[in-house]
């Protein structure tokens, strides 16, 4: 077939670039077990049509990444199709030990570092695409923060794509008691008909707390499928800010792995689709460790035809006893054509739970408070923005850099108006 | 033809002669059952009217036919703001034309801010290159925050989100007082509030009380009105005005209830 021939040049590519050999042997065993894996099934997304499966890396573009600076002083980087194109840190984090690179690099200069964390974990929904994920990964981000190192500013990653497929990848790792505000931002600067084999994972170890805010803008003929993990180890933390709010064709898996005891997920997260644009998109908490909590808040602007199909999905599995999950969804839909389907999921193997439950809606805008607003002489269109804005401000509020805040909240009240 | 005339000179002059509310003969049905028979009643600025009736007798379907919500629409009559037809308006024009309701229930916005929110109305009814920069409309609401009591830091809250009964009631005064109306409807401004309460919120009324703004209370309860001292008080009974009087008819009511008007002989027309 086709595909042996681009997989035995990709890896013969890296085995000449000089990869070490576990991370050689972790792609030739994920090229393997792609081959007898499915494209991933949804219930009301059929995704085999999207071609995913074909994304075929190129080479990395020249272009001038100036006008997608990052704001964050301390330590930000910005990539070109996976690749470094500036990078700054500051000589404060550099002597904390902070590590801040793209991906090739880090394979190169410190690969016994990244080795227990890079492509070292099975998931829950491992499938044919994340497998080639694995084959294919030819860039991306890596953040080390070490052991007891807190982080006060956020961090800073912009990933720029452009003229060609690519299968970026970010690896983020906190060692026992690290703290770090992560702000990763994916970006488009063409309008190129790309697709997009993207992942993050995140690995926070015994103590550690991680504020990631994950958030894409790509344009709208863009293919995307996209999963992001975090691990947590005992008493682990994090805390997801997720804003979509672009491409033509999504699948996002935000997954919390709650694996040590006392871990925690909180999960905040934010949809806001127009265009022709469809999004399968998920929010998955697996509770492994005892007394582990997640708590998911997830809302949902669509508008023109787009649509999207959300799943909230909680798992506790045996064993993780006095654990708690919670998951609220709500979307807004503001035309006709729209359309949302919320899947509330929960999975629970154990009979000691502390606390498991659900609440959904999809719907318009409440005539309520539309009427409260106008009664003060706001027009209903104002009034219409306002709520929906509002709505969403909730989520949009917690994203941590200001300027990326007020960014998005730009972007948000265009598409809403638009 | 002479109406017509008439309506000319009131908004022509509406500016010098001070806000009026004219409601002529007002029937509305509610899900095809007559509420409001033909009320009638007039309110000049520097005026305070207060309405009073029994439960289910079509006091918040005067109040939300004169704002102008959606499910309240009159079969029959007019309703004049500075002369002006305002029942063919939808909500919002009404309330830049100066029309305000201070609501019973007033909804939550969640992530909409106190000052968001208010800047926009405000400036919605200033209308486009009249609006107040952020800075001005921040002193204007400060000082009028200042004026009834209320913490600087509800500024930043959510609209009525997590408000006690009395901050949702007192948040609609300091809106009234942000927006100037021209013309104020308090629809059961106290309900659900303690003594202490009332109080606040009739200091508020009262501190804001003067010739360019007239006030019409709409309440079940007599209470109020010791402590916002109404210039006229109207009985409204099974969908009309029945009977019209000064302060001491409240207190009157307070004495004798509801059923000593119903044997109180003709009603009185305004």
């Amino acid at each position: 077939m086709s595909d042996t021939l681009i997989e035995n040049a990709h890896l013969k590519h890296c085995e000449e670039a000089g990869e070490p050999a576990w991370l050689l042997d972790r792609r030739r065993s994920a090229w393997e077990r792609s081959q007898d894996m499915p494209i991933p099934r949804f219930e009301k997304t059929d995704i085999r049509r999207w071609r995913l499966e074909r994304a075929t890396p190129g080479q990395h573009p020249d272009l001038d990444t100036r006008g997608i600076a990052p704001r964050s002083a301390e330590a930000s980087i910005v990539t070109l199709n996976g690749r470094a194109a500036r990078r700054n840190v500051s000589e404060a984090l550099i002597s904390m030990g902070i590590v801040l690179t793209d991906l090739e690099e880090a394979v190169r200069t410190m690969p016994d570092r990244i080795r227990p964390y890079l492509f070292s974990k099975d998931g829950p929904n491992d499938n044919l695409l994340t497998m080639l994920h694995r084959t294919y990964a030819n860039g991306g981000v890596v953040l080390i923060v070490p052991s007891g190192v807190e982080v006060k500013e956020p961090i800073e990653i912009v990933q720029g794509f452009a003229a060609s497929d690519a299968y970026p990848h970010t690896l983020v790792v906190l060692e026992p008691m690290a703290r770090a505000t992560v702000v990763e931002t994916l970006v488009s600067l063409d309008e190129s008909p790309i697709t997009l084999n993207a992942q993050m994972e995140a690995h926070v170890a015994d103590g550690g707390f991680l504020r990631y805010a994950g958030i894409q803008k790509l344009s709208h003929q863009v293919s995307m499928f996209h999963p992001r993990i975090v691990h947590l180890a005992k008493d682990a933390e994090v805390e997801w800010i997720v804003v979509e709010a672009g491409s033509r064709r999504v699948v996002t898996n935000n997954e919390t792995m709650l694996e040590g005891d006392g871990s925690r997920s909180q999960s905040f997260a934010v949809f806001l689709l127009d265009g022709k644009t469809e999004m399968e998109f998920q929010t998955s908490m697996f509770h492994g460790g005892r007394n582990s909590i997640s708590d998911m808040d997830s809302k949902g602007v669509v508008k023109d035809s787009a649509k999207v199909a959300y799943t909230g999905f909680s798992s506790i599995l045996r064993g993780a006893k006095g654990s708690e999950t919670w998951q609220h969804e709500k979307t807004l839909m503001l035309s006709p054509d729209s359309r949302a389907d919320l899947i509330p999921m929960l999975m629970i193997d154990d009979e000691d739970v502390a606390k498991a439950g659900h609440a959904a809606a999809a719907g318009q805008v409440d005539e309520g408070q539309l009427y409260y607003l106008m009664s003060r002489g706001i027009p209903e269109r104002e009034a219409l923005l306002l709520l929906v804005m509002g709505f969403l401000g909730t989520i949009l509020d917690r994203i941590p850099v200001p300027e990326v805040r007020e960014e998005i909240q730009k972007l948000a009240e265009r598409k809403v108006k638009g | 033809m002479s109406k017509t005339l008439i309506i000319f000179q009131r908004s022509g002059e509406a500016g010098r002669l001070g806000p009026t509310l004219e409601i002529r003969d007002l029937h509305v049905p509610v899900e095809g059952r007559e509420v409001l028979k033909g009320v009638n009643l007039t309110v000049k600025g520097g005026e305070i009217h207060a309405v009073m009736g029994p439960n289910g007798t079509g006091k918040t379907t005067m109040a939300s036919t004169l704002m102008g919500h959606p499910a309240y629409v009159p079969s029959r009559g007019e309703v004049l703001l500075d002369g002006e037809n305002i029942l063919e308006m939808k909500v919002d024009e009404r309330a830049r034309k100066g029309l305000f309701l201070a609501m019973q229930y007033p909804l939550a916005v969640p992530g909409v801010t106190m000052a968001n929110f208010l800047r926009t109305a405000l400036n919605a009814k200033l209308g486009e290159g009249h609006g107040l920069s952020v800075m001005d409309f921040h002193k204007r609401l400060m000082e009028r925050m200042r004026l009834l009591g209320i913490e600087p830091s509800f500024a930043e809250r959510y609209v009525n989100e997590g408000f006690s009964g009395g901050e949702k009631k007192r948040n609609e005064i300091l809106q009234m007082a942000v927006l100037e109306p021209r013309i104020a409807i308090l629809d059961e401004i106290d309900s659900g509030l303690d003594i202490d309460a009332v109080k606040i919120v009739s200091n508020g009324v009262n501190t804001l009380r003067g010739p360019n703004m007239g006030v019409l209370i709409i309440t079940h309860y007599e209470r109020i009105l010791r402590y916002i001292k109404p210039d006229v008080v109207h009985i409204l009974m099974d969908g009309k005005i029945v009977m019209t009087g000064g302060p001491d008819l409240a207190e009157s009511l307070e004495e004798h209830g509801y059923d000593w008007i119903k044997t109180e002989g003709e009603p009185v027309t305004p």
